[in-house]
């Protein structure tokens, strides 16, 4: 492909690239902030539980098995599915110097989804939840979230296929593959898992695999994006390395997806053998995005630990690269054997998911919105959310871990009754209520800085209506056309 | 900010100068995984069918019964897979043969007949994978004791074990007045947990669906891939001995 084909695009401003997404990121944070408020609140009810069972047990809606995925759904899928591609958009819109393209086709591409979201979180809470982690939003829910996603994804691609700049940076290449993982693997996940079309364990690895693959590739990616664009910034540094980022993205194209199985699984031993192998195949994807990071920030530390974003891209970075080598290390048979199907599982969501992500995707939020809508969230605001956030997933995801280390530990030896053995993991269970309570509390500030700015859109708006209004008739084509 | 101005190395990204190569690359690379960890599994297991087990001479793993199908629904509708697995790990693997959570290990013939199959990721609860064979396997007299410790169970968690964080489900049961004789059916519920004078407590179509199929949970016959290992002799491992504990 001859650089010339680029260098006779005329490559837009900064601004007029940023004024291309007002209304996209407007629409998908506002709606996303909300999604945060409900997410939020179903999964501390949900921990809230765990230590009062009998509350609030007379309404089937509010059971921990229907609290718990309805609230992770909001939070995954509502929240992320939005801020995330918002930032992303951005992201991949600045990066490849080019205004977003058809931008009605993502606002319409997030009614869809928000549809869709909101369907499958009333679905879980009234009990039509398929059992399935990841993927327990009802399939028609599901469907309307794909169809969604490959509208919105239509929109970057042709961003991308439109750029000015030949080659962009890193962050793009991890937006593009968000963009299109989501649909590829709700795809595949919604026709084999439909009617008739996985056996036995069969449907177990489809929906694991589903889990894997937007757990890194969807999340994970629109993540790394935010993360290696911020870090080198606010460093004031280049990446060290495009190849190393190379290297970084196809491993885990690749290879991350394959870690749907591990030990103990009741499956035959080569589709062990195999997640086993991917895992590890992933790692040197995670491991490679690590010793890049941390080849650009050598010396640098303090400085990105000096501003809160920094601190949230740091944390962010920390959750990321932290979260991929303790998932290596679980998938280690003498360490499965220990943290298998404890709280330890539920603690690395947190980790990946909260921590790699989210504060990855709450650190550039605050800009985006700045810079798209022309209007800045209240500083006090940001910085509320931003810390109650991040001290709340720190919160929830380290005691959770550390839960799973000691009933794991109990667990293996077999001594008095099951609940006896799960009562030491209890108190760091109700450490991750303190989490979950901060968490919950942050999200209004974050909702609280959108609904300010959209009140202010409106009063604009309508004062420029009642402008327009006051002009007399004879005058109102000159104006228009002038 | 202005990513697009900061380039680090104007080389190493040739592959994805290019947007349908950059396409087809990312899909090539998602497809990978799809073909190992799913559609070669599929051709592996998706075409498998019952064997007949030696034990008992019949085909493995049977039908559920139509309650007990019903009853997989309200499992899967309250989420309860979200803190019970139904999966026993090997030997070596924690102690879930030591807690009698089975016989042997899970494998995938068990799950043959399941939709969906709910193995669980967080033990919150213990294993449920043969909750069906822990107090009296084989034993019929036994049953009635069963159902009426499950629905006991279900209906106010800490009437039968006083520490468990498990949720009540009084919404799946009836308290009703008593209307002449109390029902048959009637939990025989005592101290705080006792409904109100004149009133008895009777399970709703899916309280009985559901225990039909907890007691339908049962994954301890002995197959070629996961053979049945002699009980230990230290009586710690008594999943089907006819006084364990289904709390274990």
């Amino acid at each position: 492909m001859a650089s010339s084909d680029w260098t006779i695009k005329p490559a837009p401003s900064t601004s007029e690239v940023d004024a291309s997404l007002r209304w996209v990121v407007f629409t998908l944070t506002a709606k996303s902030a909300l999604w945060l408020v409900v997410g939020s609140f179903l999964t501390l009810l949900a921990s809230v539980k765990l230590h009062a069972p009998a509350m609030m047990s007379t309404a089937s809606w509010l059971t921990y098995g229907r609290l718990l995925p309805a609230g992770w759904s909001a939070l995954v899928y509502g929240f992320l599915g939005q801020a995330g591609v918002a930032v992303g958009l951005w992201l991949l819109a600045r990066t490849c110097v080019q205004k977003l393209q058809t931008p009605l086709l993502v606002v319409l591409g997030g009614c869809l989804w928000n549809l869709g979201v909101l369907a499958g979180v009333i679905g879980i809470l009234a009990g039509h939840s398929t059992g399935r982690e990841w993927l327990e939003m009802p399939a028609g829910a599901m469907a309307v979230l794909v169809l969604g996603a490959g509208v919105i994804g239509t929109a970057g691609w042709v961003t991308y296929s439109a750029r000015t700049e030949s080659s962009p940076y890193p962050s793009a290449w991890f937006v593009l593959l968000a963009l299109l993982a989501f649909v590829w693997f709700g795809t595949v996940a919604l026709m084999m898992l439909g009617g008739e079309g996985a056996r036995g364990v069969v449907q177990v690895l489809v929906q694991r695999w589903f889990a894997e693959g937007l757990l890194k590739l969807w999340l994970g990616a629109l993540g790394l994006a935010v993360i290696l664009h911020e870090l080198p910034t606010l460093v004031n540094r280049p990446l060290a390395s495009r190849q190393l980022a190379l290297v970084g993205f196809w491993a885990l194209v690749f290879f991350a997806p394959w870690g749907a199985t591990g030990h103990g699984d009741p499956v035959p031993r080569w589709l062990v053998s195999a997640g086993i192998a991917g895992k590890t195949l992933a790692t040197v994807g995670v491991l490679a995005i690590g010793l890049n990071l941390l080849k650009t920030l050598e010396g640098a530390w303090g400085t990105l630990f000096g501003t809160l974003r920094g601190r949230l891209i740091g944390v962010a970075a920390l959750s990321y690269v932290g979260g991929g080598m303790l998932q290596f290390l679980g998938s280690l048979r003498s360490v499965s054997s220990v943290v298998g199907l404890t709280w330890f599982h539920a603690g690395l969501e947190w980790l990946l998911v909260g921590g790699g992500v989210m504060l990855a995707v709450i650190a550039v939020l605050p800009e985006t919105f700045e810079r798209a809508t022309g209007r800045a969230l209240a500083p006090g605001l940001i910085s509320a959310h931003a810390w109650l956030t991040m001290v709340g997933v720190i919160l929830v995801a380290i005691p959770l871990l550390l839960a799973g280390v000691v009933q794991g530990s109990a667990l293996a030896k077999v001594a008095g009754t099951y609940m006896e053995s799960l009562q030491g993991s209890m108190h760091f269970v109700r450490l991750s209520s303190l989490g979950f309570t901060l968490f919950f509390i942050g999200q209004f500030a974050l909702l609280a800085g959108v609904l300010n700015v959209g009140r202010e859109m409106l009063m604009d708006f309508v004062g420029i209506a009642k402008g327009w209004a006051a002009v007399p008739g004879d005058r109102k084509g000159v104006g228009a056309r002038s | 900010m202005g990513g697009g101005s900061r380039r680090p190395e104007r080389s190493g990204g040739s592959l994805v100068n290019s947007t349908p190569l950059v396409f087809l690359g990312i899909l090539l690379g998602l497809s990978a995984s799809w073909w190992g960890m799913v559609v070669a599994p599929k051709w592996q297991l998706g075409t498998g069918s019952t064997v007949v087990a030696k034990e008992t001479g019949q085909h493995y793993p049977s039908a559920r019964p139509g309650l007990a199908q019903q009853g997989a629904q309200i499992y899967r509708s309250e989420g309860c897979n979200t803190c019970h697995s139904q999966v026993v790990r090997p030997e070596g693997f924690g102690s879930d043969l030591g807690w009698g959570w089975g016989r042997r290990r899970t494998v995938a013939q068990d799950y043959l007949r399941d939709q969906p199959v709910m193995l669980g990721t967080v033990r919150v609860g213990p294993d449920l994978s043969n909750i069906g064979s822990r107090m009296g396997a084989g034993d019929t007299n036994a049953q009635p004791a069963m159902v009426a410790y499950h629905l006991k169970h279900l209906y106010h968690p800490r009437s039968v074990m006083a520490k468990s964080v498990m949720p009540a489900y009084p919404y799946l049961f009836e308290k009703r007045p008593v209307n002449g004789a109390p029902s048959v059916d009637a939990l025989k519920l005592e101290g705080e947990f006792a409904p109100e004078a004149g009133f008895e407590v009777v399970p709703r179509p899916e309280a009985t669906a559901l225990v039909a199929y907890l007691l339908s949970l049962r994954s301890s016959i002995s197959l070629p891939e996961a053979p049945v290992v002699p009980p230990p002799t230290n009586g710690v491992a008594v999943a089907t001995n006819a006084t364990a504990n289904p709390a274990r």
